[in-house]
């Protein structure tokens, strides 16, 4: 089965930020929360690189690991969803996440966080696929009809891909080798674990 | 300050400025290797900040793994020293029950009461001690919950029991800081340590007979992160030994003796418990150094409660 992956080329994003339109679109986010961003580091400068953030959908993925209620689970596919009826609202995952996924609306009094809100991979939830349920609480479930995230299938310069990790893992050495330069699968070991080792399978 | 002083000042502040702006390693790399931004993923790697429209904390940081140390901890040592703990202690205290039994006098009661604690003061004290029992339990839920209580309740119902349980937690804490902060100020001055004290402890309490942006080392997101990790590590690491304490608190003030939980309760003493358990204070009472309690009830027109001697 496909493991499904994100992978932003640092050499193509333009910082057009039409992936976090795309998603904030296609999923009716909530207002406040940033499903999908994008960081440029040396900004105005010579060496001026952006990259599009969201979950990454880590294989030994510490929101999992740290949710007090497990309300957060993996698909056979790899994409990490929630289950927001369940969710408390502690924040915990906020804490645990190396890419700043996990966010809060501020709903209630007193500042108290509301359910938690991340990418799902346009993968849905629990509820029932493609339901008017599931799309209120998490958004499109694109993968139940046969498509890719929209962040990725929107990317005008093909920076961000999303699909099975060994295609995109194909694309990027096609592109590296063509540019003479090196592999940039460099924020996967964060995600998937050491290239080689169990986890990155 | 006048206008020329300003326009020094910011002069000043734009060469200062580019002074700091030197080529970054990822521009070096460009010219030397077009098309290798190893110097770029190790900044995102590094947890750089950098710019982004989205306006939620920490958002211009590609890859924080601050959280990690926390996560480690919080899963590991955390839960199982601390179950450890908080089972061995109430164990400890059983044993030591069952072996010695309550402390009690060894003189003959006298008869005379000695007032220890003013109505307020217990009135304070139960404010706590309900706060914190309620904490410690709306805690252990949301903690050890998927440990030991999901198990229990199974997996939906365990959640809404979480849900009441941090809403119970986050609206009690306030309340319990305010009338902690209350009992420090009212019980601090007679917390002074003695000399007397060291030789207390001694004697186990008479049981034993004895790069640009500028950044730091650590950049914004990080010391954030990190701040964040502390707190609420520190606030467990409190939280586990609180409880801890707490049962043995609870033990001496009610089963381990006598006449302890009377102090709280009504506020009076035997002449003799105070004679035997708090010496110092009843040779500063007889002399006059130090007042009994005030005896006012709390709501003026409230009868004192009647105790009856049990034992």
């Amino acid at each position: 089965m496909a493991r499904m992956r994100f992978l932003c080329d640092a050499e193509r994003c333009i910082d057009c930020n039409a992936c976090a339109v795309a998603c904030k679109n296609e999923n009716e986010v909530p207002w406040g929360i940033n499903r999908r961003r994008v960081v440029t580091l040396n900004e105005g400068v010579p060496g001026e690189k952006s990259i599009s953030v969201a979950c990454m959908h880590c294989t030994d993925a510490p929101c999992i690991a740290v949710c007090p209620v497990s309300c957060i689970y993996q698909t056979p596919e790899g994409v990490v969803l929630h289950n927001k009826d369940v969710c408390i609202g502690c924040g915990y995952c906020f804490y645990a996440c190396p890419f700043g996924a996990p966010q809060f609306p501020q709903t209630s009094a007193f500042g108290v966080r509301g359910k938690m809100d991340k990418c799902t991979f346009c993968a849905g939830g629990p509820e029932k696929d493609m339901s008017e349920a599931e799309f209120k609480k998490y958004g499109r479930n694109r993968l139940a009809e046969g498509k890719l995230p929209l962040c990725a299938e929107m990317c005008s310069t093909k920076a961000l891909l999303a699909g099975d990790g060994d295609v995109l893992a194909d694309i990027m050495r096609t592109r590296a080798a063509a540019r003479g330069g090196s592999m940039e699968l460099n924020g996967w070991a964060t995600a998937y674990g050491a290239a080689g080792t169990k986890e990155s399978r | 300050m006048t206008a020329s002083a300003r326009w020094l000042f910011l002069l000043l502040a734009l060469f200062c400025a580019s002074a700091w702006a030197e080529p970054n390693a990822e521009a070096a790399r460009e010219q030397s290797q077009p098309g290798n931004n190893q110097p770029f993923w190790l900044d995102a790697q590094a947890g750089r900040v950098g710019i982004t429209n989205a306006q939620n904390i920490d958002a211009g940081v590609l890859i924080n793994t601050g959280g990690e140390l926390w996560r480690r901890l919080h899963e590991g040592p955390f839960p199982f020293w601390g179950a450890i703990w908080l089972a061995g202690v109430p164990a400890a205290i059983l044993a030591f029950w069952l072996v010695f039994g309550p402390i009690r006098l060894h003189g003959a009661e006298s008869g005379r009461m000695v007032r220890r604690f003013a109505a307020w003061e217990r009135a304070l004290h139960w404010t706590v001690a309900i706060c914190f029992i309620l904490l410690a339990l709306t805690g252990f839920t949301l903690f050890f919950g998927k440990y030991y209580v999901e198990a229990l309740l199974t997996y939906p119902v365990y959640s809404w029991v979480a849900k009441v349980a941090v809403s119970l937690h986050n609206f009690t804490a306030p309340v319990f800081t305010v009338a902690m902060v209350s009992l420090f100020l009212a019980f601090v001055k007679r917390n002074l340590w003695r000399a007397y004290d060291w030789q207390w402890l001694r004697r186990f309490g008479g049981f034993l007979g004895g790069g640009e942006p500028p950044s730091g080392f650590f950049n914004a997101g990080e010391k954030i992160w990190f701040w964040l990790a502390v707190a609420d590590i520190v606030h467990l690491s409190g939280a586990l030994l609180f409880v801890g304490m707490a049962f043995g608190h609870i033990y001496i003030g009610t089963l381990g003796m006598r006449g302890a939980y009377r102090a709280m309760r009504e506020g009076v003493v035997d002449e003799t418990w105070a004679k035997e358990h708090h010496s110092s204070w009843y040779q500063d009472l007889k002399a006059g150094r130090v007042g009994e309690a005030s005896d006012a009830p709390l709501i003026p027109s409230a009868r004192p409660v009647v105790w009856r001697q049990t034992d």
